[in-house]
């Protein structure tokens, strides 16, 4: 921190309202990217006004601004995004709610409200991310309010930063063992008990379910994470790994869609090799419910959908992390014949669109009379002639875009490539579909698990051989090898602007990168996949038991009350009496050997005079008495004494005994 | 500042006796003492713990029983310089501190010294003179210095008041005030001798005589490291933390009006480390502590009206008994 | 304050006090509380904050959101050690009772506590609240011990003890409520409320004791100059200052004997009731100690010689504020 941040916080240390309102900027501070830029505005206005009331309180505005803030606010909210209460309008409306209610905030009760509703606008963060950074910036915010409970409860008394600071720091770390007691044993309950509307607005980031020219290279310049895959035995190698997710049958001239559903039953495939490739992916929440794999995946599990497409589909829209173990196979060939629906669906042609193109492919259907040859020709065709990869091509608006690309421009990325093969085949008369899905990933030499991004997404064709079945085909492979045997950034000019992403060149950076891709991985797996299944598997690890639900809450009582028990120990520390020096407590027995026989020293009495009194009670012991109290007076009051006294004092008060009376 | 402390230390570690040195001493001059002074052999000790603590001492009591008598023998076996002043309502400050006079033949303002310049004074009835008087004597003891018409004059050294005092009840006096009786280190009563001393008071000679034939026993130098020596006591944390509670709980307690001063605070432990030097140690004890009290904290509080009726030092001794040691 | 407490809490404390108030004796003059006599509840803000933490956590089990769980648990478990330190707050801490000085009645009488404690922790914000509702907050930061001043209303004269008073906490998190209450065997004394208007002071006549004269001027000493009082002797008018100002003024003399004023039952008026006289006495002798003059008081059952001084005025007004209750 700054030094006259530093200073700012020294001058309002005292202040709850500074601390309420900082506490609440901070809470929304990662929304603010997501909000529309007029509620960005209005809630910094309304904070800093509210700063500035602190010194000058009756600038405070009136209740009658207030209501014509928030009432506003919520039309203003409804036209931005035709509802309320959406992911973005309600948290955009809960934030701008609290600032105004901060106006009308004067007393300790008000703050304290404040405080425990500014927690949801921290929940409706978790909505968006819920990655390591976000929870680093949710115990940030922690301690912040802490401090800010803290401030509104010291009343006058007068803290300092530095030991608000440092006690909220040790309430959270003795609050950190309850909490991981907790967050391990409660019970999870899966299935939501209720559906929050989607906002309409919020774009989905990942992969989409159609294909127009410009989509895909849009998707690549994140580096958001699509999901990662963890291989039980070898990785296949980089162009052999075709992540499959959608196949797109519909083709409008210029945008390819999923179309209809296919009804053709799945067919048997033989494989060539019997190496079959087993690995689990742990995919990201993509509010979708597609799936990938590789190739052909078997051994798919009962609650996932296997689709004619031989995708994979899941039941629910996946909004979590989401794991699955799965098998495929690379080599594969179907020997049966192409079903009608297939066949007329991977012939459709849009009419009046392209014309070049479609002159194109009824000539080589002409000229070749063997399929394969046609796609040998294409591919040649792309290679040799002046066809250039690019996440910049120039646009091809229209219904004829792939005429465009193919004759005039000639620039493009791997859809315009998948896009205008698929249509030449069409045109030859080839059955030929788009495929859509990742290609590649980055395997972490760390922990040997591959990461696919989104920069990874790509597209390509299949077409249909006889005896063959549906064949991949990549035009890209045919431009930029480097793509598939390496990576995009391998196959992107010198030239070429790369995403930030890919800007990175120090291998130092790589491996920090690596680094953080591996944590988190673990990240993702032991917190935000931490589920149901989860739970009963690691109990079942640890206890080597399985456990009832009952059970597990009587586990987690019991681990509670324990930790509390031992923090209240350590807190209160009921061993810690008043603080005696050796020499006292030693004294203090001497003491109660005397009281026993009725000697009692009272509280005042000084050692001496005590000495006296029992000498004379005692003048048989006068001379230990003595002793005992010169020792005593020259270790507790005299300038030097030395261990051998004290030695010499425990000794003689050990052999003190006087005989019950 | 600093190096005047540091010349202050070097002095003392220089100056100062060691217990066995300073237990002859004052054995001595204790023993001299009570020969004059006969049967109160603890208010001896406390004068002379005042003494050594480099305070003034007030007595309050009857005429009569020997007030005189103890400041007289205090110059005497130290060897200091003895004035007596006798406070009457007429005394006029010039009469304490002096005067200046225009001396014709030099045509100068010549500076005639008050009593007030000597080592031991005895202010007699202190509390019998107007309070313009009263104050000016106070603060000579305090500040150890005169200041008239402009010039500063040191009092010698050392330098040490007993002033006594008639009990309140008596008529046409001007009570000290609080803030003055603070400049007192100890007040002290001497009260009757019992029996015993009172026989062989009158049996023996005459008083006056015999503190003529006192032998010096202790020198003003040998006093001035005496009091260093006692100064440099050694007070325990424990000490301390005893003295710090038992000023806070007198503030608290219900009997009077308000509780001691840090000045009583600081008195308290000057007098302690003193007292416990005239026991032949070099460490302070809780009992010392306690000796003291009395004489340092009965002329500084005041008693609420409520509880009138009880006397001062049997609310110190509970207020004693209240903080455990 | 206690209402701080929301209502069941409130119901229960009622009761707590109830049951403490027969288990707990009075205690004298100071008090180290212990775990036995301290008493912990959440307060209205505590109920309000797990109340918000169950609904986050029913919207983290809805939407699946771990971190939600996490925010929930991290943000719940902290209320368990601000509950220990509410309590720790309080406990082991010394109070003590000092003597509060004279009141009149219907002014705030100020017991002084000092709070002391023998471990090296730091208590902040100990609220103090008194039957009557003042409170006082006190504060143990880096220091052993402190004092504060715990106001009480009176009502009425006599012996005022500083009854029930409640020692409670809401420090640090504000979500708990820790509380003791002390009951310590003190007391002040109030005097009877002055009255509001003053009565003239009945000099007495030396010679003839008993008999009253009108407000009489020494005449030996000239003090000064007063503004005109009715009554005055008209051959102690300065007539210089009157030519001067316009204004009736009068003489003042000093004179030891003239000056003693007896302060009677009988002159006040026999139809006011015990406490309207009483207040006119005590008027009277604020007037006269102000005056610095010599009086003496006379009230059925108790007389005091005349005489002045703190001491005397104290003694005065004791024997009015104790007055038909002995």
């Amino acid at each position: 921190m700054s030094y006259a941040g530093f200073k700012i916080l020294n001058v309002f240390n005292n202040s709850p309202v500074f601390w309420v309102v900082l506490s609440l900027f901070i809470v929304s501070l990662p929304h603010l990217s997501r909000f529309p830029a007029w509620s960005v505005v209005l809630i910094i206005i309304l904070f800093l006004w509210r700063l500035i009331c602190i010194k000058h309180k009756n600038w405070l505005p009136p209740r009658w601004i207030l209501v014509v803030i928030s009432l506003s606010t919520f039309a203003a909210i409804f036209i931005s995004f035709g509802t309320l209460i959406g992911k973005t309008a309600g948290s955009v409306l809960l934030v701008i709610l609290l600032a105004v209610k901060l106006h009308e905030s004067q007393s300790k009760r008000d703050y304290m409200l404040i405080i425990s509703l500014s927690f949801f606008v921290i929940i409706t963060n978790f909505l968006f991310s819920q990655s390591i950074p976000v929870v680093l910036f949710m115990l940030f915010a922690v301690i912040i309010l802490v401090i800010s409970m803290l401030s509104i409860n010291q009343g006058d008394a007068q803290l300092s930063l530095n030991y608000k600071f440092k006690f909220s720091l040790k309430l959270l770390f003795q609050a950190l063992p309850l909490m991981l007691v907790m967050f391990i044993l409660f019970p999870r309950i899966s299935g939501p008990l209720w559906q929050l509307p989607e906002d309409s607005q919020s774009a989905i980031t990942g992969l989409s379910d159609t294909m127009s020219p410009g989509n895909i290279s849009n998707l690549i310049q994140s580096n958001a994470v699509a999901f990662r895959v963890k291989f039980d035995d070898t990785v296949p190698q980089q162009n052999k790994l075709y992540w499959r997710a959608l196949v797109l049958w519909y083709f409008d001239g210029r945008t390819w869609e999923q179309g209809k559903h296919n009804p053709t039953p799945l067919a048997t495939l033989q494989t060539t090799t019997n190496e079959n490739i087993h690995y689990t992916v742990t995919l990201e929440a993509h509010h979708r419910k597609w799936l990938y794999a590789l190739d052909i995946p078997s051994n798919v599990p009962a609650d996932i959908i296997y689709t004619s497409n031989y995708n994979l589909r899941s039941q629910q829209t996946i909004n979590n992390l989401y794991q699955y173990k799965i098998s495929s196979v690379l080599e594969y060939f179907n020997t049966s014949e192409i079903s009608p629906w297939e066949k007329s669906a991977g012939l459709k042609i849009p009419l009046n669109s392209n014309p070049e193109t479609l002159r194109m492919g009824k000539n080589l259907a002409l000229q070749f009379q063997n399929k394969e040859d046609i796609v040998n020709y294409v591919l040649q065709y792309f290679n040799q002639e002046d066809f250039h990869y690019t996440l910049r091509p120039p646009l091809t608006p229209g219904f004829n875009s792939v005429d465009q690309f193919l004759f005039e421009t000639k620039r493009g990325f791997c859809e315009h490539y998948a896009s205008s093969f698929t249509l030449l085949m069409r045109a030859a008369g080839i059955p030929a579909r788009i495929v859509l899905g990742f290609q590649g990933g980055t395997n972490n030499p760390l922990n040997n698990i591959m990461t696919v991004s989104n920069s990874d997404a790509h597209a390509w064709s299949e077409v249909w051989f006889k005896n063959r079945g549906w064949v991949r085909i990549d035009p890209t492979a045919a431009v930029a090898p480097q793509r598939i045997e390496q990576n995009l950034n391998a196959a992107l000019d010198q030239a070429e602007t790369r995403p930030l992403h890919m800007q990175i060149n120090s291998s130092f950076l790589k491996d920090v990168l690596f680094y953080w891709d591996a944590m988190d991985n673990q990240w993702n797996l032991w917190v935000i996949g931490y589920d149901e299944k989860f739970q009963q598997k690691l109990l079942e690890n640890i206890f080597n038991k399985k456990f009832e639900l009952s059970e597990i809450i009587i586990i987690m009582i019991c681990c509670l009350a324990v930790l509390l028990l031992v923090l209240a120990m350590f807190i209160l520390k009921p061993w810690q009496k008043q603080k005696l020096e050796p020499e006292v407590k030693i004294y203090n027995d001497f003491c109660n050997k005397l009281a026993s026989r009725g000697l009692i020293r009272a509280p005042h009495e000084g050692p001496l005079d005590f000495a006296n009194r029992a000498k004379m009670a005692l003048p048989e012991k006068a001379q230990t008495i003595e002793q005992i109290t010169r020792l005593f007076t020259a270790l507790r009051f005299e300038k030097s004494h030395h261990k051998q006294q004290y030695n010499e004092l425990r000794d003689q008060v050990r052999r003190f005994k006087i005989a019950k009376r | 500042m600093s190096q005047n402390n540091q010349t202050e230390k070097y002095m003392s570690t220089q100056a100062l006796f060691t217990i066995e040195q300073s237990q002859h001493l004052l054995a001595q001059t204790s023993e001299s003492i009570s020969s004059i002074i006969l049967g109160k052999d603890k208010q001896i000790q406390l004068a002379l713990s005042c003494l050594l603590a480099d305070g003034h001492l007030l007595i309050e009591d009857l005429p009569g029983v020997g007030k005189t008598t103890l400041s007289l023998t205090l110059a005497k076996v130290f060897g200091l310089d003895f004035q007596r002043i006798q406070f009457t309502s007429d005394l006029l400050p010039s009469d304490v501190l002096g005067v200046s006079i225009f001396d014709t033949s030099t045509q100068l303002f010549t500076f005639h010294k008050g009593p007030v310049f000597t080592q031991v004074l005895l202010a007699d009835e202190i509390n019998r003179s107007t309070p313009k008087t009263q104050s000016s004597l106070l603060e000579a003891m305090e500040e150890k210095q005169v200041t008239q018409d402009g010039a500063t004059r040191a009092l010698p050294k050392p330098f040490f008041v007993i002033a006594t005092q008639n009990p309140m009840e008596q008529v046409g006096t001007f009570p000290l005030p609080e803030s003055q009786l603070d400049r007192f280190l100890m007040r002290i009563n001497i009260g009757y001798p019992d029996q015993q001393a009172e026989m062989e008071l009158l049996k023996g000679n005459n008083r006056h005589e015999m503190i003529q034939q006192l032998d010096v026993s202790i020198t003003p130098e040998q006093l001035i490291k005496l009091q260093l020596t006692a100064s440099n006591t050694h007070m325990s944390q424990a000490i301390l933390d005893y003295v710090l509670s038992l000023v806070r709980s007198s503030r608290l307690s219900p009997w009077f009006i308000s509780g001691l001063s840090p000045r009583a605070g600081l008195a308290l432990q000057r007098c302690a480390r003193s007292w416990a030097f005239l026991q032949g140690r070099d460490h302070v004890l809780p009992e010392d502590v306690q000796q003291v009290l009395p004489g340092v904290a009965a002329h500084r509080l005041q008693i609420h009206p409520e509880h009138q009726d009880k006397n001062i030092d049997d609310l110190i001794m509970l207020l004693i008994q209240q903080v455990p040691v | 304050m206690a209402s701080s407490l929301p209502l069941i809490p409130q119901f229960f404390e009622k009761f707590i006090q109830n049951w403490s108030d027969k288990r707990q004796p009075d205690i004298n003059n100071q008090i180290t509380l212990s775990r036995h006599q301290l008493y912990i509840l959440p307060t209205r803000h505590g109920v309000i904050y797990f109340f918000v933490l169950l609904l986050i956590l029913f919207g983290s089990i809805n939407y699946e959101i771990s971190l939600g769980y996490m925010l929930t648990f991290l943000l719940g478990s902290l209320g368990l050690p601000g509950m220990i330190y509410a309590h720790q707050n309080l406990n082991r801490l010394n109070i003590k009772i000092g003597r509060a000085e004279p009141v009149f009645a219907q002014q705030d009488i100020l017991f002084p506590l000092q709070l002391s404690q023998c471990t090296a922790t730091s208590h902040a914000n100990i609220e103090l609240l008194s039957e009557t509702g003042q409170t006082v907050a006190a504060h143990l930061i880096n220091k052993s011990s402190t004092e504060c001043k715990l106001p009480v209303t009176t009502t009425h004269r006599g012996y005022i003890s500083p009854g029930r008073i409640k020692i409670y906490t809401e420090y640090p998190l504000g979500l708990f409520h820790a509380w003791s209450w002390l009951k310590f065997d003190t007391q002040c004394l109030v005097y009877p409320a002055p009255s509001l208007q003053h009565q003239p002071l009945m000099f007495v006549d030396e010679q003839n004791t008993g008999q009253t004269s009108s407000e009489l001027q020494g005449v030996d000493d000239f003090l000064g100059i007063r503004q005109y009082h009715s009554g005055d002797l008209p051959n102690h008018m300065a007539w210089k200052a009157i030519a001067k100002t316009g204004e009736l003024q009068t003489k003042l003399f000093n004179t030891d004997t003239a000056r003693k004023v007896s302060i009677n039952w009988n002159q006040t008026r026999e139809t006011l009731d015990i406490e309207h006289r009483l207040s006119i006495l005590c008027r009277m002798i604020l007037d006269a100690s102000e005056k610095s003059i010599i009086y003496g008081l006379e009230i059925p059952g108790v007389s005091i010689a005349p005489s002045s001084g703190l001491q005397h005025k104290h003694r005065c007004l004791k024997a009015l504020a104790l007055f038909g209750h002995i």
